[in-house]
């Protein structure tokens, strides 16, 4: 089947954006971010931070 | 630059953005996180405009990364076959090999477009060989032979990194990697042995795109299987005059215009022959279910 160029851009970020979330929402990872120590733990340090 | 090409450097500049967002953002989060440190200039501005915080998530681009998971294959695999779950090397997790399944599933479909449409690291190099042609640095296209068998490099590096990475328990590749000395944007330590391959690469970049790409990416070299079963290719039709300007821009450096169908796996569908092609019509993009 013959397809148009442009259908290749919105295809890769699709596939790999709806691969990566429906294996999320597969179960297969779940974590959102790394769990730092309580030592490294940033909150309440970051209220003091020059933003 | 062609229509095509415009759309890829777009495609690539969200990428480029994106990892250094995710970048920036780890960068941020270590500094604060360090008392004994501010977080700069830089990143406090970068700060005010994106949302960087632990609302973002206290993501580095090391968690996103696919080769981890290819790293420790051997302990994942080990560890699975005797039943004692799912293992990974370092800080390796369950995101990195989901990361990776979505990127062969993508090679299965598209061949290895995450290289050109995708990575960030192949984009920095595509223009850094463009600034290269415009500095008038000589391009370095070695001799067919000479360039297959410097292709061979991936394979050995891959090799390596696996059976080091299985020797040691850890991920060794993190000392050599180009990619992670760059992106982590000084929020990780990185040892010095990465940064010189950076910089060679780089420097190498400006008369060479493929120095890191085609030569040495243990990553290229993972997708190459799946490329090439690669279910979405270019074909050469009845209407084409064989002029040679997709050979002339295949960053591959593929023979097509002596090949029917373009199923190698070494293809990127970076369509910059398409792009290039004078004959409307003699090169098209197909969906074909057939090796």
């Amino acid at each position: 089947m013959r397809l148009p160029w442009w259908v290749l851009p919105p295809l890769v970020a699709l596939l790999l954006a709806g691969g990566s979330a429906g294996l999320r929402e597969a179960g297969v990872w779940r974590e959102r971010g790394r769990v730092l120590p309580p030592s490294e733990q940033v909150a309440p340090v970051l209220e003091a931070a020059p933003m | 630059m062609g229509r095509i090409r415009a759309v890829r450097a777009l495609t690539q500049g969200v990428a480029v953005t994106g990892t250094a967002w995710v970048a920036a953002n780890a960068a941020y989060l270590a500094a604060v996180a360090d008392q004994t440190r501010a977080p700069g200039p830089l990143l406090s501005a970068l700060a005010r405009w994106f949302p960087f915080g632990p609302e973002a998530g206290v993501l580095s681009v090391e968690d996103y990364c696919p080769l981890g998971p290819i790293e420790g294959a051997v302990r994942f695999f080990q560890t699975w076959g005797a039943g004692e779950g799912l293992s990974f090397v370092g800080p390796v997790t369950l995101r990195n090999l989901a990361v990776l399944l979505a990127c062969l599933g993508l090679a299965v479909v598209t061949k290895k477009t995450f290289c050109s449409w995708l990575c960030p690291f192949g984009a920095l190099v595509e223009g850094l060989r463009a600034l290269g042609a415009r500095l008038g640095v000589p391009a370095w296209k070695p001799r067919a032979r000479v360039d297959r068998a410097l292709g061979w490099g991936r394979y050995l590096v891959l090799a390596l990194v696996v059976a080091l990475t299985a020797w040691s328990g850890t991920l060794v590749f993190k000392d050599v990697d180009p990619f992670y000395a760059l992106y982590s944007l000084g929020s990780e330590r990185v040892a010095w042995p990465a940064y010189a391959v950076l910089g060679a690469v780089l420097l190498g970049a400006l008369a060479n795109a493929g120095v890191w790409c085609r030569y040495l990416c243990p990553l290229s070299a993972v997708f190459d299987p799946p490329s090439r079963l690669g279910l979405i290719r270019l074909a050469r039709t009845e209407r084409c005059v064989r002029c040679g300007d997709c050979a002339a821009a295949c960053p591959q450096r593929l023979p097509v215009p002596v090949r029917s169908r373009v199923t190698d796996a070494r293809c990127t569908n970076c369509l910059d022959c398409l792009d290039r092609c004078p004959e409307p019509g003699a090169l098209e993009l197909r969906l074909e279910v057939r090796p």
